[in-house]
């Protein structure tokens, strides 16, 4: 480990150029670091200088030049993320230039994610969809309702919601269960939520705790009461607590759980086309029906290919990428799966699209009450 | 100055030529060097933890609304129902855990260290590599194996055991215990492998039973640190996510880490419940790293700087069959069921338990999926690029801290070593979510939010401690000699500290920016408070996957990353094989 002298003093001559290096080292990590602390920060109009008055005025062709330049469109949903990537494909076909990056959140998190990027002054969602959380986010003051989207299909009747909003598609909650291994534990299907609160099914189901989804769906039309005990039913009968409906699905497909409460049916349906010997659903009638709802976030970075990729996404043609994947539409000119969407075989329940934040977050309070979920004050 | 009649003056205070003097040693370039650093480590440890504690007092931290200063976070989380069971269920949680894996990870180190059991390099092999294994990773495969149906369960069920099930507090207690014993392993290696034999030999020579020594000598020798090791494995789980998250929650098992995600994850955010909550673990963790550092501290660094002992060998005789047994079943169980369950997901389009009529299905799509994925390779690229920071940026703050707590006499260098090694016990939940709040309420003229930037903030704090546990060590052992003949020939300090002492401990600074790299590589926790889409990260995109269902996608993303990790793991051992390999062990047992 010892040096002679002599070799440090000849060392030392080199070292002005070694500073130099470490300098240089030290500058360039610096402003790496600075250059990384940039991304955080978010433009609040076109970049063509358009305001956002403006945008709203403009036709789709008008609109493309202006998304070209921004490049981009940034869309927190709840859509399953194996359904992202054709969407985005079939997006950026019709606008080339325009890249759909779409990001998979479930639950409340598209709502969280947004607020907190509002208070940090840099937001970085275009347009958010999910049912519920466009709707939240406007009741927060943090959706454009500004903007009227063109051709945005009628809601079923009784339904309605706030301005600047539209449905991209209805979104249906079914029983979803694994055939061979239902099988294997000497049960047969359920065939109904009141089956599951059978003690033979204890234990042996999920349910996804952090969207109130049959209460908001089932509540309206069957009475809020009734299901809210079905509900307690259900969670005294110890079910498996699986964050997302889609984790749910493919719990069932891979055996680790036999039944899920909550699924969506556009999973099931192309999860048992896959394989029905590991994914089998059942529509329950009547059928509870969510409304996905989409909308432009307030002050976005990409405010006109925002308009354009949500004009695109309710169009007919655009919907009818979103009905190929399994989803089910709200327009009538193009046509949903009959396995999934059949309102005379199975009545909808649809859920009350604009009640009120408090309403919201007090119904999923008595939905984790009722399913004994949360372990704290929260 | 004289007075008139010549004799010295008694000065009635300091005169300006000596107090000038005193401002200007204090000022020194040694003292600025340490002020600097010590002022950059305490933003990076006290930030978080000051946030912590104002918005846990604050009415409406965050809020759009009016805030004030109240005590009603504490009573109305303290004071729900629902706490005590919350408490009970971490403790339970973590205590079990600290058990099995303490007693199976000091067994499986003095099998390795002191007896002559066959291929013992196998417990070596399968501590190591579940290291590298993201605890995401672990937990999945797992959940995946434990199925009612899945092959572990039928294997159980077809030899007539019980089938184990794996959302339970048992399943969490497995999973967890089979992540943390590599820990208790490795620290019991660094502790047995260094214990003086003379003493146990002169016990033999005094007449003592074997039962007798191991009573009265080596029992009372391994108790400080097997406690410390104890406790660090108390404090790690105590503040674990991953296995609480997917196993805890589906089985109804909450623990304050699962609790706190779950308040930021609904709308809308308790931002008071989640600063209290995490004011709770926080005063745990301190307590275990205060009481681990009091037991088993000085232990641990003692068997790195101490001379080396080459401990007895034990003869089993025929019961090093027996050993041998359990050593390949503790393999088998901690790394082949893991890594061959992850590379069996990652080859299926959907995931089904191994068959023959499987084996046909097999495909590479998910992993060409990865690489035809934008976003995925935006991650892969975020990944690197923040792995890189870390390591450079936290090797380089260590390298300097290093200097001036082994090198320097500086008065206060004490604080520094307590802040910088603070962080261990600065469970990653609670670093992402009050540097979230930081970034979110400080008036700061650049936003860091949704940057990468924050997200090597929170990596650079969490990998310090292990940093600096490589290099200070490592500068122990330069002799001062050099820097005092350097001196001599008129060098510099910078050019001392550039030309001496960087070169001689190349080796050091190059495993810790590698071990502080495969930390952040595989960082989740913090990772999910602070990404955003331009940001995010491979471990949070394997988390979204999971929450999306994608098993198969988070495997082939899990064994591409485990095999990234494997090659880093592999330079630093290379690396630390010479000089300074008594010092890369040491940091394997924080974390």
């Amino acid at each position: 480990m010892l040096r002679s002298d002599r070799k440090v003093n000849f060392a030392m001559r080199k070292s002005t150029i070694r500073r130099a290096a470490l300098v240089a080292a030290g500058l360039a990590l610096a402003s790496g670091v600075a250059a990384c602390s940039s991304g955080g920060s978010s433009p609040s109009s076109s970049s063509s200088g358009s305001t956002v008055s403006q945008l709203n005025g403009m036709t789709d062709a008008q609109l493309y030049p202006t998304a070209k330049q921004e490049g981009k469109v940034t869309w927190y949903t709840s859509m399953p993320q194996a359904d992202l990537p054709k969407i985005a494909a079939a997006f950026e076909k019709t606008y080339p230039g325009v890249t759909l990056n779409a990001l998979y959140l479930s639950g409340q998190t598209p709502v969280t994610r947004v607020e907190t990027e509002a208070k940090a002054g840099s937001v970085q969602a275009d347009v958010v969809s999910g049912s519920g959380d466009a709707v939240l986010l406007d009741q927060a003051g943090l959706i454009d309702s500004t903007f009227k989207p063109k051709d945005a299909p009628a809601l079923p009747a009784g339904l309605s919601m706030p301005a600047g909003l539209a449905s991209d598609r209805l979104i249906t909650n079914v029983i979803t269960y694994n055939p061979k291994a239902v099988a294997a534990a000497g049960l047969t299907p359920p065939t109904s939520f009141q089956d599951l609160t059978s003690p033979k099914w204890k234990g042996k189901f999920s349910i996804d705790p952090t969207t109130a989804d049959l209460l908001d769906a089932l509540g309206p039309a069957e009475g809020y009461s009734t299901v809210l005990g079905l509900i307690k039913q259900l969670g005294d009968n110890s079910p498996v607590f699986v964050t997302s409906h889609s984790l749910a699905a493919s719990q069932v497909a891979a055996g680790t759980v036999l039944v899920a409460a909550s699924t969506y049916g556009q999973t099931a349906v192309v999860d048992a086309q896959k394989d029905p010997t590991t994914t089998g659903f059942v529509n329950t009638n009547p059928l509870p029906v969510e409304v996905s709802e989409v909308g432009i976030v307030k002050n976005d970075p990409n405010p006109a290919a925002a308009r354009l990729f949500m004009d695109w996404l309710i169009s007919k043609a655009g919907q009818q990428i979103v009905v190929s994947l399994g989803n089910t539409s709200v327009r009538t000119d193009v046509s949903n799966n009959p396995q999934v969407w059949n309102p005379a075989k199975w009545k909808p329940d649809f859920e009350n699209v604009s009640q009120s934040a408090a309403v919201t977050d007090q119904q999923l309070q008595e939905w984790q009450s009722a399913l004994h979920y949360s372990g704290s004050g929260s | 100055m004289a007075n008139a009649q010549g004799t010295s003056p008694v000065p009635l205070t300091t005169p300006p030529s000596a107090l000038f003097a005193r401002v200007r040693q204090w000022f020194s370039e040694q003292n600025i060097i340490f002020l600097i650093t010590t002022l950059v480590i305490a933003y990076l440890v006290l930030v978080p933890v000051g946030t912590l504690v104002i918005a846990s007092f604050r009415s409406n931290f965050l809020g759009f609304g009016p805030s004030s200063w109240t005590l009603n976070n504490y009573s109305a989380t303290l004071g729900a129902s629902s706490f005590p069971s919350l408490i009970g269920n971490s403790l339970e949680y973590a205590g079990l855990v600290t058990l099995f894996a303490t007693v199976i990870g000091m067994a499986l180190a003095w099998l390795y260290v002191r007896t002559n059991t066959p291929a013992k390099w196998f417990a070596l092999l399968a501590s190591l590599v579940p290291l590298i294994i993201p605890g995401l990773i672990n937990a999945a495969a797992w959940v995946l194996m434990l199925a009612p149906n899945g092959p572990v369960n039928n294997a159980a069920n077809a030899v007539g055991l019980p089938r184990i099930q794996v959302y339970s507090l048992t399943g969490m207690v497995l999973v967890q215990t089979l992540q943390t014993i590599p820990l208790a392993f490795l620290m019991g290696l660094a502790m047995m492998g260094s214990m003086d034999r003379s003493l146990e030999e002169a016990a033999a020579v005094s007449g003592a039973t074997p039962r007798r020594t191991l009573r009265s000598i080596v029992f009372p020798l391994m108790r400080p640190g097997v406690l410390g090791a104890a406790l660090l494995v108390f404090v790690l789980t105590i503040s674990s996510f991953e296995v609480p998250q997917l196993i805890g929650v589906p089985a109804h098992e909450w623990v304050l880490t699962t609790e706190i995600y779950n308040a930021t994850s609904q709308y809308p955010v308790k931002y008071g419940t989640v600063a209290v909550l995490g004011m709770v673990v926080l005063v745990i963790a301190l307590l275990g790293l205060y009481l681990s550092r009091r037991l088993g501290g000085m232990t641990v660094r003692e068997t790195v700087t101490g001379k080396g002992f080459r401990p007895t060998i034990i003869d089993l005789g025929r019961w090093r069959w027996a050993s041998f047994g359990a050593v390949a079943i503790f393999g088998l169980i901690s790394l082949v069921l893991p890594v061959c369950a992850l590379v069996w997901a990652s080859l299926l389009p959907v995931y089904q338990n191994p068959s023959g009529a499987a084996l046909h299905k097999l495909t590479l799509s998910n992993y060409t999926a990865i690489f035809d994925t934008s976003s995925t390779m935006n991650a892969a690229e975020n990944t690197i690029v923040i792995a890189v920071l870390t390591g450079l940026i936290t090797t380089l703050i260590c390298v300097v801290a290093a200097y001036l707590l082994v090198k320097t006499r500086v008065r206060a260098r004490r604080v520094l070593e307590m802040l910088a090694t603070a962080p261990i016990a600065l469970p990653s939940v609670i670093l992402g979510v009050s540097l979230l709040y930081w970034y979110l309420a400080a008036p700061l003229p650049v936003h860091l939010y949704g940057s990468i930037a924050i997200l090597v903030i929170a990596f650079v704090t969490g990998a310090l401690p292990f940093g600096l546990r490589f290099i200070e060590p490592a500068f122990s052992q330069i002799s001062t000699e050099l820097e005092e003949a350097a001196a001599n020939s008129g060098a510099t300090r910078f050019q001392v500290f550039t030309r001496i002492y960087l070169p001689l401990l190349r080796p050091a600074l190059t495993a810790a920016f590698l071990y502080c790299f495969i930390i952040a590589f595989k960082e989740l926790t913090s990772a999910l408070f602070l990404y955003s889409p331009k940001s995010e990260v491979l471990s949070v995109s394997m988390y979204s996957s999971w929450i999306a269902g994608s098993y198969t996608s988070v495997c082939a993303m899990g064994t591409l990353m485990v095999i990234v990790l494997a090659i880093a793991v592999l330079l630093v051992r290379k690396l630390g094989s010479s000089r300074t390999s008594r010092t890369i062990q040491i940091p394997h047992v924080a974390r």
